[in-house]
Order: C-alpha cells, then structure tokens, then sequence
C-alpha cells in the first residue's frame, strides 16, 4: 500500500500531537462545562470520560498495531472489501473533515470574540485555512515538529494561567461532593468529555508513520493520562474561581486568563495567551486536514495527496462557514448532535473493523498480516 | 601534490564540469590547447601568443651547457612567483648542471630527467604534456620549464605573492577568543586550521570552480567526525557549480545553499578562525574560498547564528546568560515594534492603564497611524544605518549628528513621531544589529517589516499567523540535510543543551547527534571538577592534582 | 513556473487582506479610556452612566511640568438599559469610549436597592469582551453618583486611581470592608446559601480651604470620598448598611480580616485604653444539625499583635494580665460578630455570613430540604461564636515609656 507520505514522526512528537488535539476543546471553547450542573463535581466527569477513552484508545491503537505499515484507510480497504471499505473509508473520512472545520470555526469564533470583535470571521478561517493547506502539502513532519514545541507552551500557559488566578480562588466553591438530581446527572458531561477522545481515531492515520510503531501504546496511553491530570487541574481551577458561575462562559479558559494579573503590570494579557493556544487550534486543524488529504488520496489510489491540499482547503472553509450558523450553534451541535454522533460512530467502526479481522483470520485470508500486532 | 595530480587528472577526463566549462565559456585557442611540442621555440611562441604579450609574463632561454647546444625554457609570471625562489632553485641549478662534465653529448630526455631529479622547489616537481595545463598552472604562480626536444614540461611550485598579515576580525570582534581572522590567501588559511587541528584526519580537498577565474575552494573537514554523506553533497554542490569565476564566498554561497527564497542564511559565513575549527570538531565542514578571508560552515543551523565562539571561552554560566539574551534579543529584533504596533491599535486593554495613558499623551497629534509611524521610522533607521556604514569615514559623524538630530530629537519635538515610537524601534535596530552573524539580522530585519504590516492589520492573531508561517517556514527548512532549527524544530532536549545555552565542556559528551558522524563521543565522561575525595586514588576526576 | 504561481498566490492573499482593511484598528489616541464609571437609576427612571474619561494632553509623558488642569473628563449620560447608556457615551464624547482600564465601578444606592438593579450591570461586566470583570465594585451609600463622582483625592489626580488604592487599603490595613472584584460579586449572587455584600462608599465634605493668592493652585479640594462599612445585599437587591463594627463582624466570619486595630481596656488600668493590632485569623463555620434543627458554630482563631498603651505595659511573666487581655481581646471580637449578627438576622434577614452554604458543603442532602425556606430559618437561627485570640509579640518595645 502506497502510504504518500515519506515523512517520519518521534514519539514525542505522536505525544504531542496527541495532546495537543485532545487540549484545544480545553483551551477555546470548552462545550463540556455548560453540561455540568454542580461545579465541584465536574472533575468526576473528566476521571469518567477520560477512563472510557483508555479503553477506547487502546482498542484503536491495538488495531492499528495488526497493520503497523497501513494507515487506517489502508487496513479498512483491506478488511471490508473495495466497496464496503469504500463506503466505510469515506465515513472515517468525513469523521476527519468534518472536526477539521469544526475546530477551524472554533478557531475563528475565538479570535472572533475574543481578540477582533469587528472583523469578520472569514477573514480569520480563509487566512488559517491557506496556511493549514500550506503546511499539510510540506507534509506532516512539519506540522509534527511545531507541535513538539508548542505543546509545552501551551500546557505551560495553561498552568500559568491557573496559578496566577489562585488569589480569586475560593475553596469552598470545591465541595460539596454532591449530585443533586442523582448519578445520572453525570452522563452528558461524562459523555462531551469521552466525545473529544473519539478524536484519537486519528491514531489510526498517525501510526504508520511514528519512528517506532511499537511504542505507540504507552504515549498513547501517557498522553491520556497527561490530559486527564491537565483536566482536573484546570476544571478543580475554574471551578474554584468561577464557582457557580462555571457553566455560563463560552470560552472557560480564556474567561480565566482574563483573570490574570502578573506583578500588578501585566494585566489582561488574554488576547496574548489565547493566540499560543490558537497556534494550537491551527495544529490541530492541519493535522485532521493532513488525514484527509492523505486518507482521500489512499482511498481513490492517487500517486500525491499534494494537489488536493488546496481545494480541501477551500472546501473546508466553505463548510465551516455554512455548516454553523454561529458560536450558539456549534455549541448547541458540540453538545448535543455531536456527542452521540462522534460516540456511536467510533464504537461501529472499530466494532467493524475488529469484526472483520477477527473473521478473516478465522478464514485464514488474513494469516499474512493479521497476526502481526 | 594533492591538488595538481586532481587537476591534471580532471583534464583527460572530458566529462567534469569544469574542464567542460572552459570549451564553452571560452573559445577553443589553438595555441593553448593540444600537446606540448618538442620544440621550445614553437613552445615559447605558443605561450607567448596565448597570454597575447602581457608584460609580466617572464621567459628565459637558456642555452644548457658548454658541451651541448640544448635550450631550457623557463616561464612564469612575474609577481606571482618568489624571484629568490626561482633564482635558487631553478635558475643556478640548471646553471651549474650545464657545467657539468658527466652530461657527455646528453640527449634532451637525459637533460629532462636530470633537472627533474636536482632542481628545487617546494614541492617535488610534477610534469605536464598539454598546453592547457601548462598555461593554467603558470597563472597558478608557478615555473615552468622546457627542455627543447622533449615534449614534457616540468613544473615547479616556486609560489610567493605579497599578501595581507593575519589580523583581527573586523566583522566579528571578540573579547576572549583568538585574535585571528582568516585572510584572503587560501593557503595561509588551510594552514591556519592545520596549526589548530594536529591531525592527519583533517581533510582539505581542493577543487577550482570558475572557467577563468579558476578560484581555488577548499573543503576541509575532519575525516570520522564529519557525516561521509554530507561530505559527499558538498562535494557535489561545488562540483555542480559552472559560472565564470568565484570573486569571494558570497557567490558560493548562492550556489549552493538549500533555499534561495529563504530570508535565512543556511549557509554560516564567518572569518573568525575559532567558529570555523570548532565547526569542524562537531562534525561540521567548512568551504574556504581563495581570494576572501569569509569561510562558509555548512550544515549550519539557527542557533549557530546566535552564538558566538567567545560563549566558550566565558565561564558556561554568563556564557548560557549571553546565549539567552541573544535568543531575546533576536525576537525583539523581529517582534518587538509588532507587538507594539498591535497593542497600541488593537489590544489597548494589555497595555498598563499609566503607560496607556501617557503613549496616548504622546501620541497626541501626531498625523500617521501606529502602524505608518513604525514603518518610517524602521524605513529612516535603515537609511542611517546604510549612510553610516557606506559613507566615507570623514562624513560618519557628519551622517550620525544629522540621524541622532533629526530622527531622534527634532522629529519628536516636531510631533512626526512619539518617543515611544522611537524608543521602540531603537531598541529594536540596536537588538537586530547585536546579531554575531550579520546575514541572520538581515533575516530579522526584512522579516520585521512583514510582521509589522500582519500585526498592523490584525493584531495580534496577524502576528500569530505571521509566526506560524515562520515555524513552518524553520521546520521545513534544511542545510545540506539537516534540519536548519534542530533542537527546536524538532525538538531535540540533548541538542539544547549547545544551542539555547551552553552547558559546561565537561558535560558535553557527545557530539551533536544530528551533525556529527560515525564518532559521536567527543570527550571522556567524569571530568566534572570535584574536591578529591579521601578514600579514592584513580580516576581522572579533576580537582586538585595530586 | 512554480515559484510564480505560490508567489502570486501569497500576494493575492495578503492584497485581500490589506485591501479589506483593518476593522478593528482603533489608536490609542482616539480612545477615550474610562478611569471609573458609576451606574445608577435617574430620578426619571433611566439608567444613569457617569464616566470619567482620561485626558491624555492633561497629563505630561514624563511626569514633568504638570499642568494644573484635571486630567479626566466627567460626563454622564441616561438610557433605558446598561449598554444603551454606555452606548449614549458615543454622543458626547468625541474619543471611542474604551473600558478596559476601568478599575473600580460605583453603583448607585437607588439602582442597588431594585430588584434586578444590580444583576443587568453585571451582565455588562461579565459578557463584554472589553471591560475587565476583575474592576472592583462598591456601591454608594447616601450621595448621588454625580456627587461621588466629583469626589477629588489629594494623592491621586485621577479619582479611579484614588478609590482603587483606598479599596486595597481599607481591606488590607483596616478590614472594615470587603470590596470584591465584579466576577466575585456574581459568583456570590449565584452561591446558594450566601448573600453578597459590598463596600460602601460614601462622600466626605471638607471644608473648603481659602483659595491661594498663586495662580496655580485654584482649584480645592471639597469633596472626598471614603470607605466606611458594607452595603449588605439579599439577592442582587441593597437591604441595608452596616457600620465599621459590624463589617468587621462579617468579616471575621467570612474569614477575610487581614489586619485591624482592636482596643480593649487596660486590665491594669481600667480607665487607659490598649490597642491590639489583628495579625494572623482564621475562621471556620462548623454547621451542625441537632435533632434536624440546624445550628451553627462559628469558630475564630487569632494572634494579635501588643501594638500600643495608653497606661502601664503589663510584666512579661505576668501571665494573668496577659490571659485577661487575650480574653478582653476575645470578648471585643466577639461583640463585633454579635452584633453584625444581630443586624443580619434581625433587621436585614439576609445570610451574608454564609451560613446556609456551609450547610450545603456539609449536608447537601438535607438542605436541599432546608434552602427553600432558609430565609425563614436564618433569622432564628442558633449561632455561637468562639473566638481564640493570643496576643504573641510586642513588636521593638518591651516596656512603655515612663513619665516620671
């Protein structure tokens, strides 16, 4: 199988690509914290969700590693046939697309509301996108690369952010550990949270191309359980802070980092930190759009993914400006349409894709390379 | 001699660029070209019609000995050849040679062998049987000598030209380091090296690149330490090179670097003698080129811009200190009027409410937007700065009370730009000027005007895509194959240790991975100074010797 | 050909983005910023917004040849919501009004006192992107805004900076007021269990000096501001007002007084006054729920400071005397609490302590039961205060100073 792309990532820079994806829904607009209904309590959402993910991660990982030279597109062709695995392709595919253009809105909206209130949001999607599509035609090494350095940062800002707010911080706002309308009120938050895991499909198209494939199970693994201590810390942080007040703001992190105040002189400084945590975003979107580009030339056998990188590109921000009507309405679809949607779909492809290989070594068609993980 | 064997070797072979350049830049000249004769005169005549009668072409013919009437022809040219040289060693030996009895009625091949085996010169003498050689290596300063009725000319290397002393670098001051910078003569300079790296390992391969100028370019690596694969692209860049003639490095450079578009260097030019053999004890190689005291290091990286020879010398503390400061230094070079800019016309909420107010008070009156006054003023400081550095010495002050005057003060006074606009983009030029190597503040200085404008129209979030388009620009950038901001991009945690700062000598075992070849360890482990301990004797731990 | 095509690509897109222009430029010189800003409900039932604006020309870069002119611009304008009479600015100020450098907020009593008064100016606060919701908030007790505003302080020339210093130091030297930050004034509006409260600013007449013969110095201070006790809220409604005593009762529950003068009798002279400067505190409700009758414990600790004597400096090893001032000390702290809470569940019924939220941190089931009528519970409700206070140094000074 043709893989595309001649570039190699470490396993730091898997890591880090896999933080950085799982850390921006944290950083922009973190639809998770409108679902909470007590404050002290949301961190058990983020144990929850994130504990499911383990699982859920290990399963795509542990696919992936019975066809370590195959990318997801690869091995799905293989198993289900050309036109299943077609159908079954192009679904993966447009599960790949459509979080690129989502997080790429995201990426707007922020820097909409956030930073340039006045200028139009197309200004910003039409301007990222052109460099996304740049930087995933040089291929992902690049992109790999910038997010080896920005990954620290960004987690480095997001402490600072924390700990420079620890004076408005309020203990109390901590307890008690309650859940008013019983356990059940655990599930959606639970639920947004595990729906951004489902993102680590990615893992899928990354693994062929990580230096030492074998190593991909505990930086996976390690890159939950970095996220799931991020996550706390940080919920534990706005929760004491915001108080009852968790829930009512659209970008939590940055409403935080309006907070800051360092030494009395750097004050307001949100507009700075938030551009790092965009950079972030803009990783992200390059590294889903990268998938696409790549998975959409493995699917229809192209010799180069490269020509297609522009016309995604525009492609994508045309979508992202049509498919939301505004920051209400990709909240509204992020909490509700996408969290059953991102959910159920990873659990039928992966439940597909076991099913098939389970069922070919059992025939004996898929001796040659289904044993090999 | 190493480099005449490859030249004359080059020439019977019809395929090297080179030899393939002089029939096409030149046209074909039939004195100049085929075999020698046996004739001297034909010779003489050929040579002479060759260089069409310069005046500092010398030729003498001397008639060899009482007891046979054959003439010796010797030819060089005068200024590049030591005239007590020529004297010594070849004129006076064929001299008393001709006097000499046991040549009884010799035959011009007895006399050929006889001079070949007694006369002097630096190097053993070597022979040539075509014109073309014979004409090149006289432009090289050397002697020819022909003997008449034999079609073999021998050559000898009886080089000597006045040249520039070995003097400080102007370019590249330092504090604590060597003193020497290269000059223009290439020899002066390999030797330079050689008296630093006592080593038969250390590599100088010479090649000439030029159909006229024929510059010599050495390239001189250490065998083992350098990557055999990186030496083998240098080899074949130069070797690709085919343009007339190689007037200093710069030229070179162009030639072979990775990305011509690049506003990075990714070619290191320096002069100072220190930064080239360190360069080469991490593996690296450097390209002399005769004739210009700059030496390019290749594959270089970002880092090596910041640093400079003398971080090494200090003590490893001020010396990380110093490097820090530079890497500061160089985003306030690039970012600094950018996020000035920014804040001042889009995020005001950053700026501390005093400071907001007096900028505010400053800026009372004053006719352009932040952006535009930035932009004048970085314009002006560039015309200084050229004024300064091309006017003639006599008018630099006259160009400095003029700058300091008009931009500094009555421009302010004026109400043309705010101090804090000036204060600014001073601090800037003088950030972009602190840069070791100079190409790199170039790079922060064009790269500057483009975040300027980005983060003039969009803030901040401008200034955040200028940068990631920077980043991709540095991750995808490479220098003869290495990554061009390695530790960084990608992030490599040993490699910062020698780029971002500089960790002690001791603790640096190994050479940079990504640079270096086959030999990464670069010094013994253990050598951290530590008081002697009482119950230990062995081991070379440092300390008090005892 | 390549290399052609990306570079009419990059320019096409950066002519896009030039020719577009730049929306959101603003330089700084056309803005006005706002230095402090006062809401409140006019007579006429509007929405009243009084600003001051920072006059950049009127104060020099460098601080040099100060030009005796005030350095701010007062100006007030009406509307029938918040952001309408914020967005009236624009009528009259010829500089874009830009409100990231507010830093203190008054609000009005009569707009404080409505229901919803309060909560549509937080709304302001929290949803717009410019202001800072770290501002800090007192609301103005007796004068009208307009009044307050033209509040002048000798050591400050901007009148924002002056009521932001006084905020820090009132709370930090004094702790008689509590003077939070917009987002911590939501956060207690929407805590269950616990009632807001603000520092109350109040105006301060002076007598006006006689004008100088120099030309300079025309302009006199009349009106200053201060900072004298809360403003205690039920909901985001003004209830009632609290003197500087019971403030620090409030405090001393809430765990927020930093430092503070208490004076007790001299046990050795009863006549001679003792002052005792407030160290280290800490405090603690312990709810408890005794046969389901909820009770509270409030539970004070403190070291204190020997600060200064009006009569004799007692013995060092006279532990007696020590241990009767600690408990005189005690005593004085306990009054405080006592009495601001016989304010609170006497007059104003209104749980500014917190009481109810200790409850629900430690038996949330039970007042799920209990916060519907807690409003009814809390007047009755059964508090004791313990207070423990050691007095530790005597700072340089080991004996008084005698008069023979």
């Amino acid at each position: 199988m043709n893989l595309l792309e001649r570039g190699r990532i470490s396993g730091y820079q898997y890591f880090a690509l896999l933080v950085i994806t799982r850390l921006v829904p944290v950083v922009l607009i973190c639809p998770t914290v409108t679902l909470v209904n007590n404050p002290a309590t949301a961190w058990v959402n983020d144990i929850i969700g994130s504990l499911i993910a383990v699982l859920l991660v290990w399963l795509i990982v542990h696919l992936g590693l019975k066809y370590p030279d195959q990318t997801i597109i690869g091995y799905t062709k293989k198993l289900l046939g050309p036109i299943v695995g077609m159908l079954v392709g192009f679904s993966i595919l447009w599960f790949y697309f459509m979080i690129a253009f989502s997080v790429l809105r995201t990426l707007g909206e922020t820097v909409g509301t956030g930073l340039l209130e006045e200028t139009p949001i197309q200004v910003f999607l039409i301007s990222a996108a052109f460099l996304i599509a740049n930087s995933a035609r040089n291929g992902m090494e690049i992109n790999a690369r910038i997010a080896g350095i920005t990954m620290p940062i960004i987690i480095f800002l997001l402490l600072l952010v924390v700990a420079s707010t620890s004076n408005l911080m309020d203990p109390g706002y901590l307890r008690p550990f309650f859940f008013g309308e019983g356990f059940g009120e655990l599930i959606w938050p639970s639920a947004s949270v595990l729906s951004f895991y489902t993102e680590y499909l990615i893992i899928g198209m990354l693994l062929p191309y990580l230096n030492n494939p074998r190593s991909a199970m505990p930086l996976s693994m390690g890159a939950v359980l970095i996220i799931v201590l991020i996550l706390v810390m940080h919920c534990l942080g706005m929760a004491a802070v915001f108080g009852p007040l968790f829930n009512s703001a659209s970008h939590p992190a940055f409403a935080l980092a309006r907070m800051v105040s360092l030494g009395d002189f750097f004050e307001r400084i949100e507009s700075l930190i938030a551009v790092v945590w965009i950079l972030g975003a803009g990783i992200k979107v390059c590294l889903f759009f990268w998938a696409t580009a790549v998975g959409l030339a493995q699917l229809l056998d192209l010799k180069d993914f490269r020509p297609l990188a522009y016309p995604l590109g525009a492609l994508m921000v045309v979508i992202s400006i049509l498919s939301y009507e505004s920051l209400i309405g990709l909240m509204d679809v992020l909490t509700q349409a996408m969290i059953v949607y991102s959910i159920s779909f990873l659990i039928l492809i992966l439940s597909a894709l076991y099913l098939a290989a389970i069922i070919k070594n059992y025939v004996g068609d898929g001796i040659s390379n289904a044993d090999q993980g | 001699m190493r480099r005449r064997f490859r030249i004359s070797r080059n020439s019977k072979e019809s395929g090297t660029p080179g030899e393939h350049l002089v029939h096409c830049s030149l046209e074909p000249d039939v004195f100049a070209s085929g075999d020698i004769s046996t004739s001297i005169s034909d010779n003489e005549k050929r040579i002479r019609e060759a260089f069409g009668d310069s005046s500092d072409l010398s030729v003498r013919r001397i008639n060899f000995g009482a007891y046979s009437d054959v003439e010796v022809l010797v030819v060089h040219i005068d200024g590049l050849v030591d005239d007590q040289m020529v004297i010594q060693g070849i004129l006076r030996p064929i001299g008393v040679l001709s006097d000499w009895p046991a040549l009884d009625e010799p035959s011009p091949a007895d006399i050929y062998n006889e001079l070949k085996s007694r006369l002097i010169a630096k190097d053993e003498l070597s022979e040539v049987g075509r014109m073309e050689d014979l004409l090149r290596e006289i432009c090289f300063g050397n002697s020819a000598i022909m003997v008449d009725g034999h079609n073999l000319a021998l050559i000898a290397d009886v080089k000597g030209w006045r040249q520039r002393n070995i003097e400080s670098s102007t370019t590249e001051p330092t504090i604590r380091g060597s003193k020497e910078a290269f000059v223009e003569t290439l020899r002066t300079n390999t030797s330079i090296i050689r008296r630093r790296i006592h080593d038969p390992r250390l590599r100088v391969e010479e090649r000439t690149v030029g159909a006229i100028g024929r510059t010599f370019i050495a390239v001189v690596y250490i065998e083992g330490v350098a990557k055999d694969e990186v030496v083998q692209e240098v080899r074949d860049r130069i070797d690709r090179v085919s343009v007339d003639s190689i007037q200093g490095s710069g030229v070179l450079e162009e030639f072979i670097e990775d990305n011509p578009f690049s506003p990075f260097p990714t070619v290191l030019r320096t002069e100072r003698v220190d930064r080239v053999v360190g360069a080469l004890l991490e593996g690296r190689i450097a390209i002399l080129t005769d004739g210009t005291p700059f030496t390019l290091i290749v594959p270089c990286n970002l880092f090596m811009f910041l640093s400079v020879p003398d971080d090494y010398f200090e003590r490893f503390m001020i010396g990380s200190l110093l490097r820090l400061l530079r890497l500061f230094l160089f985003f306030i070079a690039l970012l600094l009027p950018t996020f000035f800019v920014a804040a001042v016309t889009y995020h005001q909420e950053m700026i501390p409410t005093n400071l907001a107010i007096s900028i505010a008070a400053q800026r009372e009156g004053i006719p352009f937007p932040a952006l535009v006054e930035a932009i004048i003023l970085d314009v002006a400081f560039e015309i200084l700065r050229e004024a300064t550095v091309r006017v003639p010495l006599v008018f630099g002050p006259a160009v400095s009370i003029l700058g300091v005057l008009f931009l500094g003060q009555i421009a302010v006074q004026a109400g043309l730009v705010s101090p804090f606009m000036v204060i600014t983009v001073s601090l800037t030029a003088i950030a972009s000027l602190s840069c070791p190597i100079f190409s790199m503040g170039i790079a922060a200085r064009m790269l500057r005007f483009v975040f300027l404008i980005l983060g003039g129209t969009l803030g901040l979030y401008g200034a955040i895509w200028g940068f990631a388009a920077l980043l991709i620009h540095l991750a995808s950038l490479r220098s003869f194959g290495i990554s061009y901001a390695e530790p960084l991009l990608p992030l490599v945690p040993a490699g910062l240790g020698d780029s971002v700062v500089r960790l002690p000598w001791w603790s640096r075992i190994k050479r940079p991975p990504f640079i270096a070849g086959p030999n990464q360890t670069g010094e013994a482990s253990g050598q951290r100074p530590e008081p002697p301990k009482p119950d230990e004797d062995s081991g070379p731990k440092g300390g008090i010797p005892r | 050909m390549r290399i052609r095509g990306k570079v009419l690509l990059i320019c096409l897109f950066l002519g896009c983005l030039f020719s577009s222009g730049c929306w959101d430029r603003v330089e700084i010189e056309d803005m006005g910023l706002v230095t402090l800003a006062a809401f409140d409900r006019s007579e006429d039932g509007l929405i009243k917004v009084s600003v001051h604006i920072a006059k950049p020309f009127a104060i020099s870069g460098a601080g040099q040849d100060i030009i005796d002119e005030k350095p701010f611009w007062p100006v007030t304008t009406t509307g029938h919501t918040v952001f309408q009479a914020i967005r009236n600015l624009a009528s009259e100020s010829p500089r874009q009004v830009f409100w990231a450098h507010c830093r203190v907020v008054l609000i009005g009593e009569r707009l404080a006192r409505e229901a919803a008064g309060m909560a549509q100016v937080m709304d302001f606060f929290m949803r717009d992107l410019e202001p800072r919701n770290n501002a800090q908030l007192l609301v103005v007790k007796g004068a009208d805004i307009q009044e307050i505003m033209s509040a002048r302080f000798e050591l400050e020339r901007q009148p924002g900076r002056g009521f932001e210093g006084l905020s820090k130091v009132v709370e930090a030297r004094k702790s008689t007021a509590l003077i939070p930050t917009i987002l911590e004034f939501c956060r207690e509006l929407e805590t269950d269990g616990l009632e807001p409260v603000l520092g109350a600013a109040e105006i301060v007449h002076r007598p006006t000096e006689q004008p100088q013969q120099s030309m300079l110095h025309e302009t006199v201070v009349s009106n200053s501001a201060r900072i004298s006790g809360l403003g205690a809220f039920k909901g985001d409604r003004l209830v009632g007002w609290l003197n500087d005593h019971q403030s620090r009762g409030v405090l001393w529950v809430r765990g927020k007084v930093k430092s503070g003068i208490i004076v007790i009798r001299n046990p050795l002279e009863e006549n001679r006054l003792i002052s005792l400067e407030i160290g280290q505190t800490s405090s603690k409700i312990i709810p408890k729920l005794i046969d389901g009758r909820p009770v509270i414990k409030v539970r004070i600790e403190l070291d204190a400071v020997f600060a200064q004597t009006q009569g004799q400096f007692p013995l060092l090893s006279d532990e007696k005397t020590w241990a009767r001032m600690e408990s005189r000390m005690a005593t004085a702290i306990h009054n405080e609490v006592v009495s601001a809470l016989k304010v609170a569940q006497d007059e104003l019924e209104s749980d500014i302590f917190g009481f109810g939220r200790a409850f629900y941190g430690k038996y949330p089931r039970e007042w799920q039961v209990m916060k519907d009528n807690w409003d009814e519970i809390f007047p009755t409700l059964d508090v004791q205060v313990e207070v423990h206070g050691k007095i530790v140094r005597s700072s340089l000074a080991f004996r008084t100073v005698k008069t023979r």
